[in-house]
């Protein structure tokens, strides 16, 4: 379980605005590097203004942007600068809808925001037209969100493996890898499978070998990657993802945070399995083949005979 | 010389040991990343005569009279994509997209025969994002990407930029946009804890290049933190831009700028450094024993710091219920000591920012997660007005935590607002492994109780974490591990007593997970062995004491945080889940045989 905002606030400001032919800019503050958040704010402005994400420009990370944004940590990315930006949509298609019925003089509740422009009872305004409104009548079409972080939602990951050990040499071999998670309701399904993949994998590198070593003298010792081995393609199974089925009332669109969360129910899951599978708990990371090797050899030797299996 | 790079002949020679991959990005050629500069990751893979090769480890002398091809030229010059770039936008094989050209690149190169072993033949280049299912759906052609709006599958905007090697990263500023670029290299502390006596750079000031030379003298007289918050105070005021004290090996003791990176290396091996050697701890049960050497003794309470003379950054003390009352309550308790390591965040891109001028404004281009509070951040150490300072980020080639801190941008600020031009630095592998941050290691005692029906009566939680030479994060990590690692279980009987403390050690910082992959391990390795205690299927006693919608989520207060509440509840569903396909798969191995691996071997599931 993870809360899926950081306590003591965490802000973000967006700005949602018309551009001249008809595409929408939204301005954010946060970073992109991975989390794929950019993807998720075209995504939800694109639904809020009845478009697709592909009509959406995004511009971000940049203190001449906006006011202020806290950033893209503690799984903020969607739920925090995400809720802001889905703000400012919405803000600016009450705008859009209201400056076309004051033009057609057909009440806004008669008015209907399409990907092209807005229907008025049969007349129609282009967004391109809107634009050019907007400019002669000094009319902003442009909208601002903010939020504040608070109040917060739960996420939560379940991790589970069934692995092989090999009593003799400490070799252990993940034959399936499943993992749930719930998102609320998800934004982009195949960028957060990615998300939980990619936690999953690199969940793994620290559960199994990952390891910044520290000599007598207090340097690390791990230097460069072909000491400290991070997970290769070779390393990491096809993990099965799930999602459960829910929505949350308080993330924007009923979605919550997956980001950081996948990480951790990796290493105990692993940690159970090898338990069951050799009656021998072992209670540090990383569990790599030594490790095992060892506490398996050192269990045996307590026990003066192998152990049974818990589970076959 | 004659090197062709894209069906272009390069506009210079390469410098005498230069690298292939340095002189490309000289070339303009700025989709070839580096990653490591060692030829482990193979984001610099570029194409020598149609052979994949990480371009880090070739001398670029060797390119003479060759065809070199990077992902800016590996489609044809119609404007079109190659296959392989498509595939790598329809799987959407990618998420921050720095390890993507080279990936490209070696899966280019691969005959139908190779891609039937992936795992051998892309051994050669590293990805921290994805967990590579991504990636081979992309060089096996599945398609994924949907256009539309909420719940589609859209592709990153930056999709296009990232398969084409045209997506600009930190570094990936054209040359001509920076004229009279300098660069930083830094001298680092070589022992863990020591106190600077004399440096004398007159030396370094006499390399050919060198620029300038910053000590601790040229610091400014403030301590704060290399952490990000919202608050600032809630990391310790511990660091110093450059120290007149080292509490760690690979501690920033001085920096050169240069006009070159060799120059700027040239100048740091030409500083002399007299060094006090102090006395130094490792362990943080070495640093909380009475008697210990104190590493930040001299600060105050009002730095943030929870008890300086104990080496103590932060604690945490609280008991809700009757926690002894509950142990006594049990049919079995259970009671072990459980220890996590130091990680490092490995995002291929390296820490990197370039400080520079616009109209007489400093702004950072940084691989940040948080460039507005690193504004902030500056503006508070120098002294500067929010208007004065722009902070921007690229695309970021990786954070996973490692960037919600100031580790570069303070050091080029200070650079470049004294030399008044720009400045630029680039971390390399090594740096990010000795001198960045890593996971906090904990050391958790447990100890919790169980009654034979499966109500967990009580949890007694002792926790060290060891916080390296800072502060930063330190707190954050602690009181976030403790929590939602246990609120999760409604048993009203819980202690915690945790410390977080200084070692001379490279410091911890914030690394996905937040402090609860640590506390995590030790709780949930603990429920399946009250489990066993009892006699009970673990996810059986997790289902019968995790909190259901509604419970109060307790873990340090008597009292659930006023604003977290259930939006949504689908952690039994998450249980079923997981459940249902372990079932499957088991039954699916027992079909084929798959579960007998032979004499030796034993099964089990988590």
């Amino acid at each position: 379980m993870i809360d899926t905002v950081p306590p003591r606030r965490h802000h973000a400001h967006a700005r949602v605005s018309l551009l001249e032919y008809g595409r929408f800019q939204v301005d954010v503050g946060t970073a992109e590097f991975g989390n794929g958040t950019t993807t998720v704010h075209a995504q939800l402005v694109a639904t809020a203004l009845h478009t697709t994400a592909s009509q959406v420009v995004v511009r971000q990370a940049d203190t001449d942007l906006l006011d202020h944004d806290t950033g893209a940590f503690g799984s903020t990315g969607t739920v925090v600068a995400g809720k802001a930006s889905l703000e400012a949509a919405q803000e600016l298609a009450h705008i859009l809808m209201g400056l076309a019925a004051g033009i057609t003089q057909v009440p806004t509740m008669r008015c209907r925001l399409t990907a092209e422009g807005v229907d008025c009872d049969g007349t129609f305004l282009s967004l391109t037209s809107l634009f050019s409104l907007g400019v002669e009548r000094d009319i902003r079409l442009s909208a601002e969100g903010s939020w504040g972080g608070t109040p917060r939602s739960v996420a939560f990951n379940v991790h589970g493996f069934r692995v092989a050990v090999n009593l003799g040499t400490g070799e252990l071999r993940i034959l399936q890898s499943a993992h749930a998670a719930d998102a609320g309701l998800i934004v982009n399904p195949m960028q957060c499978r990615g998300q939980i993949e990619g936690g999953i994998a690199q969940a793994l590198g620290a559960a199994l070998y990952e390891d910044v070593r520290i000599d007598d003298d207090g340097a690390v010792s791990t230097r460069i990657l072909r000491q400290y081995h991070i997970p290769t393609f070779a390393d990491v199974p096809r993990s099965e993802v799930y999602f459960a089925s829910t929505s949350d009332d308080l993330g924007p669109l009923g979605a919550k945070s997956m980001s950081e969360s996948p990480f951790n129910p990796v290493a105990p899951a692993m940690a159970n399995a090898i338990k069951a599978a050799t009656g021998v708990r072992f209670t540090s990371l990383p569990l790599a083949r030594d490790t095992i090797y060892l506490g398996l050899k050192a269990a045996a030797d307590t026990e003066g005979a192998t152990r049974k299996p818990t589970r076959l | 010389m004659k090197i062709n790079i894209n069906r272009r002949p390069a506009t210079s020679d390469p410098r005498p040991g230069q690298c292939l991959r340095t002189f490309l990005r000289e070339q303009e050629n700025l989709g070839v990343k580096k990653g490591c500069d060692g030829g482990d990751c193979g984001a610099c893979t570029v194409h020598v005569d149609g052979v994949p090769v990480h371009s880090c480890l070739y001398p670029a002398v060797r390119a003479d009279g060759r065809e070199v091809t990077t992902i800016e030229g590996l489609a044809d010059d119609d404007g079109g994509l190659h296959s392989v770039q498509e595939q790598f936008l329809a799987a959407q094989g990618f998420q921050c997209g720095f390890c993507t050209a080279g990936m490209i690149m070696t899966a280019a190169t691969c005959t139908e025969e190779q891609k039937s072993n992936l795992p051998r033949n892309l051994k050669g280049n590293l990805c921290r994002c994805t967990g590579y299912r991504a990636i081979e759906d992309a060089v096996c052609g599945v398609s994924h990407v949907t256009s539309g709006g909420h719940g589609d599958n859209v592709g990153a905007p930056a999709g296009r930029g990232v398969v084409t090697g045209t997506a600009a990263y930190t570094l990936d500023v054209p040359a001509d946009e920076l004229p009279g670029l300098l660069h930083l290299k830094l001298l680092r502390s070589p022992h863990a804890h020591a106190r600077i006596i004399a440096i004398d750079t007159a030396s370094a000031l006499r390399v050919p290049g060198v620029q300038a030379v910053f000590t601790h003298e040229d610091s400014p007289d403030k301590y704060y933190s290399t952490a990000q918050h919202e608050l600032h105070t809630d990391d310790p005021d511990d660091t110093r831009l450059l120290d007149d004290v080292v509490r760690f090996v690979g501690q920033r003791v001085a920096a050169v700028v240069a006009d070159s990176v060799a120059a700027a290396e040239a100048g740091v091996r030409a500083i002399n450094v007299e060094y006090e050697v102090l006395p130094f701890v490792l362990s943080p049960e070495d640093a909380m024993a009475p008697g210990a050497v104190l590493l930040h003794g001299d600060k105050s309470h009002a730095s943030g710091i929870a008890a300086p003379h104990r080496n103590v950054v932060a604690e945490l003390h609280s008991s809700i219920g009757d926690p002894d009352g509950g142990l006594v309550e049990a049919d079995f308790v259970y009671e072990n000591t459980y220890t996590t390591q130091r990680v490092q965040h490995v995002a291929l891109e390296t820490h990197a920012s370039i400080a520079y001028f616009e109209e007489g404004r400093l702004t950072i281009r940084s691989s940040t997660q948080v460039p507005f509070l690193t504004k902030r951040s500056l503006c508070r150490l120098f002294d500067l007005p929010p208007n004065e300072v722009r902070v921007v980020a690229g695309r970021v080639g990786g954070g996973f935590g490692g960037k919600q801190e100031m580790l570069t941008e303070d050091i080029v600020a200070l650079a470049a607002l004294r030399v008044k031009r720009p400045v630029q630095l680039e971390l390399t592998r090594e740096e990010q492994f000795t001198s960045t941050t890593t996971r906090h290691p904990f050391t958790i005692g447990v100890k919790a109780g169980v009654k034979r029906d499966g109500t967990i009566t009580a949890v007694v939680l002792t926790v060290l974490t060891n916080t390296g030479a800072y502060g930063n994060h330190a707190p954050g990590v602690m009181f976030h591990g403790c929590n939602e690692s246990i609120s999760v279980y409604k048993c009203t009987n819980k202690r915690i007593d945790a410390h977080a403390v200084y070692t001379n050690t490279v410091p911890a910082g914030a690394f996905r997970g937040y402090g609860l992959s640590q506390m995590i391990f030790a709780i949930e390795s603990a429920i399946d062995e009250l489990a066993a205690g009892i006699g009970m299927d673990p996810m059986e006693l997790r289902r019968r004491n995790i909190v259901a919608k509604g419970d109060p989520m307790l873990s340090m207060h008597s009292e659930p945080e006023e604003d977290v509440l259930y939006g949504s509840y689908g952690l039994d569903q998450c249980i079923s889940l997981v459940q249902d396909a372990l079932d499957r798969g088991r039954s699916r191995d027992i079909r084929f045989g798959a579960h007998d691996l032979g004499p030796g071997w034993r099964i089990g599931e988590g």
